[in-house]
């Protein structure tokens, strides 16, 4: 049997990995072994398969995985395969789209952690909060229009 | 000294903790899609904006290959920073406790490390060094979803945190299979190696964090230390069962192992690891009382392939086996 890493030398350590429950067999040779063995894979590739997710929204409507980020030329359909973004801007070009998934994995959808200081602490501006909530209510996601309603409310309370 | 020499809080299960913190700079396409002079300029910038922080900047092309898989088994880089060279490269502490990936697969992944369950020392010091680098660098981010990662599993707060756990007894009552599925509901992951046949390769687990979007940086850590908390506990009290019920066995077991680094003249990786986590089991347990958990720590990862490898003429699986020997029976014996 050849190594699985490498595919050139014979393999000659066995593993069993197991993640979270799930046995995974693998098959390596003298070189490769010990990076599988010091260092643990890493987490993205094994625990969560984006784009299982995220053709669990779009999957068949192929309508729906239309879009491009026009900065980097990532279109959702590659996107959807790969379950990599290409740029930060894609994130702006696929925000509609990226709301389910992203509540898939997290659970939240609103980040609450650390805000650089060189943006001076702001926070979204009110215009972009109608758009994102109008946007919300035409996707029927209430869920997350009510979280964006808050926080408009709690803007223009601070005003 | 290099922190993993050390033993921290609760070291008798908790090896080390590690925070990781993922950036990438606006501007930029994410690291698989940068050109080769994008590449370049971003390598720059950061390399410029860590100038206050005091790390050993390092290339991945210009280091001997042997080089950088010792840098992946002292944990340092992902085996993922061993591939594309010419466009990677690592910030580094000379405690070895700091590192800065550059060019894996965000722009910047900055990771610290403690010996023991450690993790607000570790975030706080991942911190200082967030700090410094976004004095100078525009980190693609925005206040709804935080900073923008090229995998939606790290988008948000960007931070994994993470301890490695020696968990012999769970391992040997079979219990590691109940953790193993109550931690994914918990929204934690656990991941372990299994050497085949030998059973337990090590007993090494290592239990991270996966969700953050909607969680701040300190309630996920807080949530991974309460359950690492959960698992010591439990560990402890199968090993006092352990003893209670099988106590000649344990005694019997864990001081073979130790005869063997004594006396073994070849000693394979995977071997050596087995045989590593049973002398720390027994130190850990009272069991042996001549041998330095400092040792065990240092040999760990010393003994791995690229570490012997670097020090034998010949590179061959014989060598290294009749090297690796060498070196432990040496630690062990001297210390
Ligand atoms: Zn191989
Ligand atoms: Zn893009």
């Amino acid at each position: 049997m050849l190594c699985q890493n490498c595919s050139k030398k014979h393999a000659t350590v066995h593993f069993v990995k197991i993640i979270n429950g799930v046995k995974t067999e693998m098959h390596l040779c003298e070189k490769c072994a010990p990076m599988a063995q010091q260092e643990f894979p890493s987490i993205e590739s094994f625990d969560i398969k984006v784009s299982d997710i995220i053709n669990s929204f779009f999957g068949g409507s192929i309508g729906l995985l239309s879009g491009k980020c026009d900065t980097c030329n990532t279109t959702f359909n590659m996107f959807s395969q790969t379950g990599k973004l290409g740029c930060p801007d894609c994130y702006d070009a696929f925000w509609d789209k990226l709301q389910d998934p992203l509540r898939r994995i997290h659970g939240g959808v609103r980040h609450t952690g650390k805000i650089p200081k060189r943006t001076g602490g702001k926070t979204v501006g009110l215009e972009k909060l109608k758009e994102d909530l109008k946007n919300a209510i035409a996707r029927e996601d209430f869920e997350n229009a009510a979280i964006i309603r808050d926080e408009i409310r709690r803007l223009e309370g601070g005003k | 000294m290099k922190w993993y020499l050390d033993s921290g809080n609760e070291g008798d299960v908790v090896i080390s903790s590690r925070i990781r913190l993922a950036r990438n700079i606006k501007g930029f396409p994410f690291a698989n899609l940068l050109t080769d002079e994008q590449s370049k300029k971003i390598l720059a910038l950061i390399k410029d904006a860590a100038t206050g922080l005091n790390l050993r900047y390092l290339s991945m092309a210009s280091m001997p290959e042997v080089n950088r898989r010792m840098l992946v088994e002292r944990h340092i880089i992902s085996p993922e920073m061993l591939r594309n060279t010419q466009r990677r490269a690592v910030l580094l502490s000379d405690d070895e406790q700091i590192s800065v990936l550059l060019g894996e697969e965000d722009h910047i992944r900055i990771q610290c490390m403690t010996a023991g369950l450690d993790l607000w020392r570790a975030l706080d010091l991942a911190n200082k060094v967030d700090d410094v680098l976004e004095e100078k660098l525009d980190y693609g981010f925005d206040p709804r979803y935080g900073y923008k990662t090229c995998c939606p599993t790290n988008t948000g707060t960007g931070l994994r945190a993470s301890c490695m756990l020696h968990l012999p007894a769970l391992t040997a009552s079979g219990y590691i299979e109940t953790l193993l599925s109550s931690a994914a509901k918990l929204g934690m992951t656990v991941r372990g190696l299994y050497g085949e046949g030998s059973g337990a390769g090590g007993n090494m687990y290592q239990i991270s964090n996966q969700i953050t979007l909607g969680i701040s940086e300190s309630e996920s850590v807080k949530r991974l230390e309460d359950l690492v908390k959960v698992v010591i506990e439990k560990e402890r009290g199968m090993r006092d069962t352990l003893r209670r019920e099988n106590d000649d066995k344990l005694v019997d077991m864990v001081s073979r192992s130790a005869g063997i680094l004594k006396s073994a003249c070849l000693l394979s990786s995977e071997e050596a690891y087995n045989l590593l986590s049973d002398v720390r089991l027994g130190i850990n347990m009272g069991i042996i009382k001549d041998i330095p958990i400092e040792a065990v720590n240092e040999l760990t990862i010393t003994t791995g392939v690229a570490h012997i490898a670097e020090l034998c003429s010949e590179d061959t699986p014989s060598s290294r086996d009749k090297k690796r020997a060498e070196i432990v029976k040496k630690r062990l014996i001297k210390h």
